[in-house]
C-alpha cells in the first residue's frame, strides 16, 4: 500500500541542518498491525508526519499504491489524508468546542458527506466504542479513556485504509490504555491497517511487526516473536 | 449551521464574547468614521458645484454703500455720499465692461390678495374703529383692467376703484402692504398714511364671480421687480405666455409673469395654470395681469414667486436728478465665472469715474463663496485625514487581534489539516469569521454614521449632495476592514500542519 524509498527528512536551522530521518526504506501492506519503536528524539513522530502527508520529504519517494505523492498539490494531499488516513494523537486533540458526536462527524463534512448522513454514522462509530450515552457531551466533560475513544471513532470516520497513531496510550491510565489497545486491534482484526509509535515495550510486542527507529535511520524491522526481517544500517 | 468546523469558530467566537464585541466595536467606530468623513467629503464637493454654480455665483453686485448693508462684503473706505443714487440708466456699465453678459436689476417685493379673508379683516378693523374713512367716503378712481398702473410703492396709499367688465365698481387700496426691499418702496411707505380699506364682501363676490379675475386665498405672494435680462441671466423661460421685453420697463400696464409653482397654487387645484395667461390677479396693488407663466427652473425662490417690470425709471421729477428713493443694487452677470474678477474691476473703474472713487460697492459674492467652500474643503479634508487614521488603526489592530486569534487555534489548525482540511478550507474557515465581524461591524458603524454624518452637514452648513454618499462611504471604508481581517487568514492557513502539532 505504502512504500518509502530512500526517504530523508532534514530541517534547516540555520547554521544547523537535523537530519530526522536518513535514508529510511519501508513499505507498508493493507491489514497490517505496525509498532515504530524507539527513544526519544529518534524520529518516530517524523516518520508518522511523513507516512500521513503531514510534513515533506527532503529525499527520496513517497508512493501510495502505484502514485507517486511525494509532490502532490496542498489540495489532494488534503483529499489522501481525509479519505486514506486516520489520526490517533497521544493527547486526543479533540475540539473543546464541539461535542463527541460533532468531532466524529468533523472529518467526514470534508469528505463531502451529508448531514444527516454523517451524523448516522458517526452515532454507530461512538456505540461501536462505547460511547453511546456520551454522544453530545463536550471533551471536558470526558475522561482522559473516552476522549481517546472519541479520538478513534473520528480516525475511523471516512473508513480509511490506514490509521496513524502516535503513543495513543500514553496519556492513559493502564487499565484506559488496556481498553483502546483493545479497540485497536479490534479494528486491525477486521482490516484496517495500523501503524503506531510507542514508547511501551508490551504494546509493542502486541503488533504484528515492529520497526525499531534510531538516529533517524531504522534499525530493525521485525515481525512478532520472530527474526529480524532486515537490518539498514546507514 | 451544520458545518462542524464553522462551529469551532463561532462557538469561540462566543466564548471570547469581550474580545469578540471589541473587535466588532472597533471596525464599527472606524467604519462609521471613515464613512462619515467619505460621505462629507462628497457632500462638500457636491454641495460647493451646486452652489457655485448658480448664476447668483456669477454675477458682480454694484450698490451705493448706503444700500449696501446686505452684501457680502461692503468695506467702506470713503466717505459716503449721500446724493450718489444708481437707477436703471447705470446698467449702461455693462457696454463699457465687455465680460458683461447680462445686466439686470432684481429687488425683492411682494403682491397681497384681496380675497374673503382680507374683507373680515378689514371690516373688523372698521368695526373697531381703525383705519382711514369707510370705502364710501374715500375718493375712488374708476379705472378699466387696462388703465391702472399701481406701481408698487410709488403710488402707495393712492385708492384705486376699478370697474370690472361687468360694471361693478369696485375699491382697491394700492400699495399699502407693499414689502418690496428697495429704498424706492420704503420710503414710500413710509411717506403716506396706512390705508386699511379694501372690498366690501359683496363686492368681492362680484369679482368671485368674474372668470377673468384671480382671487388668490392666501395673504401675500413673494416677487421680484425685474429688468427683462434677468430672465436671460438665470436662463428661465416662458413656459406659457410671454416674458417682459424692455418696453414693458415704460408702459403702464401692470403686468406680471408667475413662477410655475405661484401659478399652480393660484390656478387652485386640478385646474390648469396655462389658464391664467391673460387673467387679472385682485391685490392690494391694483388688478396684475399675468402675461406668462415660466417653466420649473428647480429654484424654489423663484416657482413660487411673481416677477414684475422694474418702472423706477431713471430721472427724478420733471427730468432732474434721480431721487434717493429710485436707488438700487445693479447686477452684472458674466458668461464665464473665471472672468468675474476682471469684470468687478472694469466695472469698478467705471463707477469711480462716474460717481467718484469708493463711492459705489463692488461686490463678487462669488469671492466670498468660494473662500467659504475652500474652508469646507480643508475642514473636511482633516475630517476625513482622522477618520481614515482611525480607520487604519481600527484595522490594524482588528488585524492583530485576529492574528492573535489564529495563532491560538494554531495546534487546531495542524489537527484539521490532518483531519482532510486544505489550506483553502482554512482560509475560508478564518474568512468567514473575519467577515463575519467585519460586517457586524460595518453595520454597526453605518448606524453611527447617520447621525454622525448628518451632524457634521449642519455644523457645516451643508445640503443638498446625495443620499448614495453615505452608503458608498461605508463600502469604501469596509473594504480596508476586509483586507485588513483577512490578512490573517492567509497568514493562519500557512501553517505548516507537522509543526503545529509538534507544538501542541
Amino acid at each position: 500500500m505504502i512504500t518509502l524509498q530512500n526517504v530523508g527528512k532534514a530541517y534547516d536551522l540555520g547554521d544547523v541542518k537535523v537530519h530526522a530521518l536518513k535514508n529510511l526504506s519501508l513499505t507498508i501492506d493493507r491489514g497490517e498491525y505496525i509498532a515504530v519503536m524507539g527513544p526519544s528524539g529518534s524520529g518516530k513522530s517524523t516518520l508518522m508526519h511523513i507516512v500521513g502527508i503531514l510534513d515533506s520529504i527532503t529525499s527520496g519517494r513517497y508512493m501510495l499504491e502505484d502514485y507517486d505523492i511525494t509532490n502532490l498539490p496542498d489540495k489532494e494531499q488534503a483529499r489522501i489524508r481525509n479519505k486514506h488516513f486516520g489520526f490517533i494523537f497521544q493527547s486526543f486533540n479533540l475540539f473543546s468546542e464541539l461535542s463527541a458526536l460533532e468531532n466524529v462527524m468533523l472529518p467526514m463534512s470534508y469528505a463531502g458527506v451529508a448531514y444527516k448522513a454523517r451524523k448516522e454514522r458517526a452515532s454507530a462509530l461512538l456505540e461501536e466504542v462505547g460511547l453511546t450515552s456520551r454522544m453530545y457531551h463536550l471533551p471536558t466533560m470526558m475522561s482522559g479513556g473516552e476522549q481517546q475513544r472519541v479520538a478513534i471513532a473520528r480516525a475511523l470516520s471516512n473508513e480509511p485504509d490506514l490509521i496513524l497513531a502516535d503513543e495513543p496510550t500514553g496519556n492513559l491510565p493502564s487499565d484506559k490504555g488496556e481498553e483502546i489497545m483493545r479497540i485497536l486491534e479490534g479494528f486491525n482484526t477486521r482490516g484496517v491497517t495500523i501503524v503506531m509509535v510507542t514508547h511501551n515495550p508490551e504494546q509493542g510486542k502486541r503488533a504484528k511487526r515492529r520497526l525499531y527507529i534510531k538516529d533517524g535511520e531504522l534499525q530493525r524491522d521485525e515481525l512478532n516473536g520472530a527474526f529480524s526481517l532486515e537490518k539498514i544500517d546507514a | 449551521m451544520r458545518d462542524e468546523s464553522g462551529k469551532i469558530i463561532v462557538r469561540r467566537f462566543w466564548n471570547r464574547t469581550l474580545e469578540s464585541l471589541l473587535l466588532i466595536l472597533a471596525v464599527a467606530m472606524g467604519v462609521g468614521a471613515a464613512a462619515s468623513g467619505l460621505s462629507l467629503i462628497a457632500n462638500i464637493g457636491s454641495y460647493s458645484k451646486e452652489t457655485l454654480a448658480s448664476p447668483a455665483y456669477r454675477e458682480i453686485i454694484v450698490s451705493t454703500q448706503n444700500n449696501a448693508s446686505d452684501m457680502a462684503d461692503p468695506v467702506i473706505l470713503k466717505p459716503t455720499q449721500d446724493n450718489v443714487v444708481l437707477t436703471v440708466k447705470d446698467l449702461d456699465a455693462a457696454t463699457m465692461v465687455p465680460q458683461v453678459a447680462y445686466a439686470y436689476i432684481s429687488n425683492q417685493t411682494e403682491l397681497r390678495f384681496i380675497n374673503q379673508a382680507e374683507a373680515e379683516r378689514e371690516a373688523n378693523m372698521v368695526r373697531d374703529g381703525f383705519g382711514g374713512p369707510p370705502p364710501e367716503e374715500a375718493p375712488a378712481t374708476v379705472i378699466g383692467s387696462d388703465t391702472a398702473e399701481p406701481a408698487a410703492g410709488t403710488n402707495a396709499g393712492t385708492q384705486v376703484a376699478a370697474t370690472t367688465t361687468a360694471g361693478t365698481r369696485i375699491a382697491a387700496t394700492a400699495g399699502t402692504a407693499t414689502a418690496s426691499t428697495d429704498n424706492q418702496s420704503t420710503e414710500a411707505n413710509n411717506a403716506a398714511p396706512p390705508q386699511r380699506f379694501g372690498l366690501s364682501s359683496a363686492e368681492l363676490e362680484v369679482a368671485a364671480a368674474d372668470a377673468s379675475i384671480i382671487i388668490g386665498q392666501q395673504e401675500n405672494l413673494a416677487g421680484y421687480r425685474v429688468t427683462p435680462q434677468f430672465f436671460d441671466a438665470w436662463s428661465m423661460k416662458a413656459g406659457t405666455g410671454s416674458l417682459f421685453t424692455a418696453s414693458d420697463l415704460v408702459g403702464t400696464q401692470s403686468i406680471v409673469v408667475l413662477g410655475s409653482q405661484a401659478a399652480s397654487v393660484l390656478a387652485g387645484e386640478g385646474n390648469d395654470p396655462a389658464t391664467l395667461v391673460g387673467k387679472k390677479i385682485l391685490a392690494r396693488q391694483g388688478y396684475q395681469t399675468v402675461v406668462g407663466i415660466l417653466q420649473d427652473t428647480g429654484r424654489a425662490i423663484y416657482d413660487e414667486a411673481y416677477f414684475t417690470p422694474y418702472r423706477s425709471g431713471s430721472a427724478g421729477f420733471m427730468g432732474g436728478p434721480p431721487m434717493r428713493s429710485m436707488n438700487t443694487q445693479l447686477r452684472f452677470s458674466v458668461a464665464d465665472p473665471e472672468t468675474l474678477t476682471e469684470t468687478a474691476a472694469g466695472l469698478t473703474e467705471w463707477f469711480d469715474s462716474q460717481y467718484g472713487e469708493g463711492q459705489i460697492v463692488v461686490s463678487n459674492p462669488r469671492a466670498e463663496t468660494e473662500r467659504l467652500m475652500a474652508r469646507n474643503t480643508g475642514i473636511g479634508l482633516l475630517i476625513l485625514f482622522l477618520s481614515l487614521a482611525g480607520l487604519f488603526i481600527a484595522s490594524v489592530n482588528v488585524s492583530n487581534i485576529l492574528m492573535g486569534r489564529g495563532l491560538r487555534m494554531r495546534k487546531n489548525v495542524g489537527i484539521l489539516m490532518a483531519l482532510g482540511a486544505s489550506r483553502v478550507a482554512i482560509i475560508q474557515l478564518f474568512a468567514k469569521e473575519a467577515l463575519a465581524i467585519s460586517a457586524a461591524g460595518s453595520f454597526l458603524g453605518a448606524l453611527l454614521a447617520l447621525p454622525l454624518s448628518t451632524s457634521m452637514r449642519n455644523a457645516l452648513g451643508i445640503s443638498g449632495g446625495s443620499w448614495w454618499y453615505l452608503p458608498v462611504g461605508i463600502a469604501a471604508a469596509w473594504i480596508p476592514t476586509i483586507i485588513f481581517s483577512l490578512m490573517p487568514a492567509r497568514q493562519n492557513s500557512m501553517i505548516d500542519p507537522a509543526q503545529a502539532m509538534r507544538v501542541a
